[in-house]
């Protein structure tokens, strides 16, 4: 067994609920482990108790015991734990230190007094060489994880814990990982992966489930993710049915784009022409990097026109102001840790409404839709990346503006939350708005889009 | 702007000199600008520009200048034309603003710009060229704990990550229809002051998430080639 968890129950400091209740697991050798569950439910929880972050680092109140490859996490140090386990944490960009990729893995070769020929060995295992002398930073999202991934390498761990690792890849990306953690499940590795992607986690030979703290579900049954009961524990079926949709195309005409070229040190978008009619449901696709967040911070002069000409609702984006414009357009971001910024739920959406002249009728109803009511008055900042998604949703919605742009929506959201924003979504789409949505994963959306846009290499199609 | 006080790859022999050379003559550069007169200075400043320029870095090196260029060094010089006399004598007085065109002022104004330009432009030329790892490896052998060097380079980074959280906070601000350039001087004040917690709970945040994972990569075990 390389690990061997007996009883373990944890609470955080302060904490009024514990985050993982009597947990009983062992996992041998080489077995690829999917740890599946809503969010909140303790699974990066269980994930730190595993590398001894807890109980060394986080305080509280710790019973039972975890034992990896023999050793008690209590009375080792994190540094003699992880020799046998390594993490890809969910923000993964935080494990990055250096300004070059080869730095990055040296910094873990002199950190264990390792031989410095291991760093070639494992450029080219994960096939980074080309990548050496780079900013880590400026590597695709899929890139960042292989560095740190090679990093975990240097030292040869027996498990691979990885937590959330595709919410940021696009479909290419995520296949290259997958084939990268199969490759080293093949190797004897013991792979754990923390996901809510039931897709990517298909070739796992073991499916945990985790709801309030409990294991509920532990089986190796290769057929488990397909079927239908699954959605009852919060866990997405693999095949699930986001429903199909009539296609209604308007001949409205609300959003024109015409001949929109961008430049930063190279060319990212070149002569795009697109045209969105009232009320329609675009879904705009393409690879990480490929210019499609760009082109919709167009749309709501978050980037200002070099060439080309952007017309909405007969008017040209220059004569709209600032206001006007987000007025019009509501604008949700990718990463929800960004548009949260001031210090309660309920002031960060009353910002919209007071910074729009906007009177506060729709404040409450805000919170009640988006199930916020009762954290009306918490910190924002103190909540999962899920929620915090849903905070920043109900921050720009509330406004209920005509046109509504989605970048990424579902990346942090369980299944829940997923199918609560696709029905919301629907609900809008139904009163008429215009929505556009930038996504890695179409299926979501196939029972609202009308028509689909790809981006690729600064160009666009229309699928 | 993540990345602009960073070092990254080069060519140059700034980049090939030992991390230990450079430590020393920058300060060395820092004790020749603290003692020299006007003209010194220009030449000094002349050899940065040389440096610069010789080592690639001259297009982030204006834009990282930029801002001291137009409005530090114009507002020093411009303040010693019309105040130096007010912080001269014996007992100069700190609030006694009386206007007055001064020749000496424009001389020390100059002379204090430039000084400070010097000063900074050395050490972003420091960073710039300097592998934060090499340094730390440097420093290790001379028994200086790794965890003072890593503290460093740590702060030198997360000034990046700051001011990269702040560009993404006004433009969510943007995006919801307050853009904090399109207000007047007290409500941009007041709009920066509100960002202050924000920012430090995504620094806070990001710090611990940080600690954790020095941890992870073994930062400090026994086993390892750096000493805290």
């Amino acid at each position: 067994m390389v690990i061997e968890i007996e009883n373990l129950s944890f609470s955080f400091l302060g904490a009024k609920k514990p985050a993982l209740k009597n947990i009983n697991l062992r996992i041998k050798r080489g077995e690829f482990v999917a740890i599946l569950g809503p969010n909140g439910c303790g699974k990066t929880t269980l994930a730190l108790c595993m590398t001894g972050i807890i109980p060394h680092f986080f305080r509280g109140k710790l019973e039972g015991r975890v034992l990896i490859n023999g050793k008690d996490t209590r009375e080792n140090e994190i540094h003699d734990i992880i020799s046998d386990v390594g993490i890809l944490m969910q923000d993964y960009e935080s494990q990055l230190f250096f300004p070059r990729v080869d730095d990055e893995i040296r910094f873990q070769i002199e950190n264990f007094g390792i031989s410095s020929k291991k760093m070639e060995e494992i450029s080219k295992e994960m096939k980074l060489s080309p990548l050496l002398k780079r900013n880590p930073l400026e590597l695709s999202e899929g890139e960042k994880q292989r560095v740190i991934i090679a990093s975990i390498l240097v030292t040869d761990p027996d498990i691979l814990i990885l937590d959330e690792p595709t919410s940021q890849l696009d479909s290419e990306e995520r296949e290259h990982l997958l084939g990268i953690l199969r490759h080293l499940n093949a190797h004897g590795k013991t792979i754990i992966l923390i996901t809510h992607n039931t897709h990517f986690a298909r070739y796992c030979s073991r499916f945990l489930v985790i709801r309030d703290g409990r294991i509920v579900e532990d089986t190796r049954d290769r057929g488990f993710l397909e079927k239908a009961h699954i959605s009852d524990l919060g866990i997405e079926p693999i095949n699930y049915n986001w429903g199909n949709h009539k296609i209604s195309t308007s001949n409205d005409l609300q959003i024109t784009i015409r001949d929109l070229s961008y430049k930063v040190e190279r060319p990212v978008l070149k002569k795009i022409s697109a045209d969105i009619g009232n009320g329609e449901f675009i879904l705009i696709l393409g690879k990480n990097g490929s210019g499609k967040t760009t082109l919709v911070k167009h749309l709501n002069k978050l980037l200002k026109v070099q060439k080309g000409r952007i017309i909405i609702n007969g008017k040209g984006i220059e004569d709209y102001s600032q206001r006007e414009i987000a007025k019009l357009i509501g604008f949700i971001f990718q990463n929800p840790e960004h548009q949260i910024f001031r210090n309660s739920v309920e002031d960060e959406i009353r910002f919209t409404l007071d910074s729009l002249g906007l009177n506060e009728d729709n404040l409450n109803k805000t919170l009640e839709l988006f199930n916020l009511k009762e954290y009306r008055d918490r910190s924002p900042h103190a909540f999962s990346t899920g929620e915090k998604q849903r905070i920043a949703l109900a921050s720009v919605l509330v406004s209920e503006p005509d046109i509504i742009i989605l970048d990424e929506p579902m990346t942090y959201l369980d299944f829940e939350a997923k199918k609560h924003l696709i029905e919301y979504l629907r609900a809008i789409k139904e009163s008429g708005k215009t929505i556009i949505v930038i996504s890695h994963y179409p299926d979501y959306y196939k029972s609202l889009t009308d028509r689909r846009f790809i981006i690729a290499d600064g160009k666009i199609s229309e699928e | 702007m993540k990345n602009i006080f960073e070092y990254r790859e080069g060519r140059g022999i700034f980049y090939s000199m030992d991390p230990l050379i450079k430590v020393f003559l920058m300060i060395a550069f820092w004790i020749l600008t603290l003692y020299s007169e006007l003209s010194f200075l220009v030449l000094l400043s002349v050899i940065i520009f040389i440096i610069v320029m010789y080592s690639g870095l001259t297009e982030r090196f204006l834009r990282q200048t930029r801002f001291f260029f137009l409005f530090v060094f114009p507002f020093i010089v411009i303040f010693q034309v019309f105040f130096h006399w007010s912080f001269a004598g014996e007992n100069p007085s700190l609030f006694f603003f009386n206007p007055r065109v001064s020749i000496d002022g424009l001389v020390i104004g100059i002379k204090i710009a430039l000084r400070l330009f010097c000063l900074l432009s050395s050490s972003l030329i420091f960073i710039m060229t300097t592998s934060p790892l090499r340094l730390m490896q440097r420093i290790s052998k001379f028994r200086i704990p790794a965890s003072v060097t890593f503290l460093l380079i740590f702060i030198n980074r997360s000034v990046a990550l700051i001011f990269n959280d702040l560009e993404r906070i006004l433009e969510a601000q943007k995006a919801r229809g307050f853009s904090i350039q399109d207000v007047g001087i007290r409500r941009r004040i007041l709009g920066y002051i509100a960002l202050l917690i924000p920012l430090l709970t995504i620094s806070l945040e990001r710090a611990q998430k940080q600690a954790i994972a020095l941890e992870l990569r073994g930062f400090g075990s026994k086993k390892g080639r750096y000493k805290n």
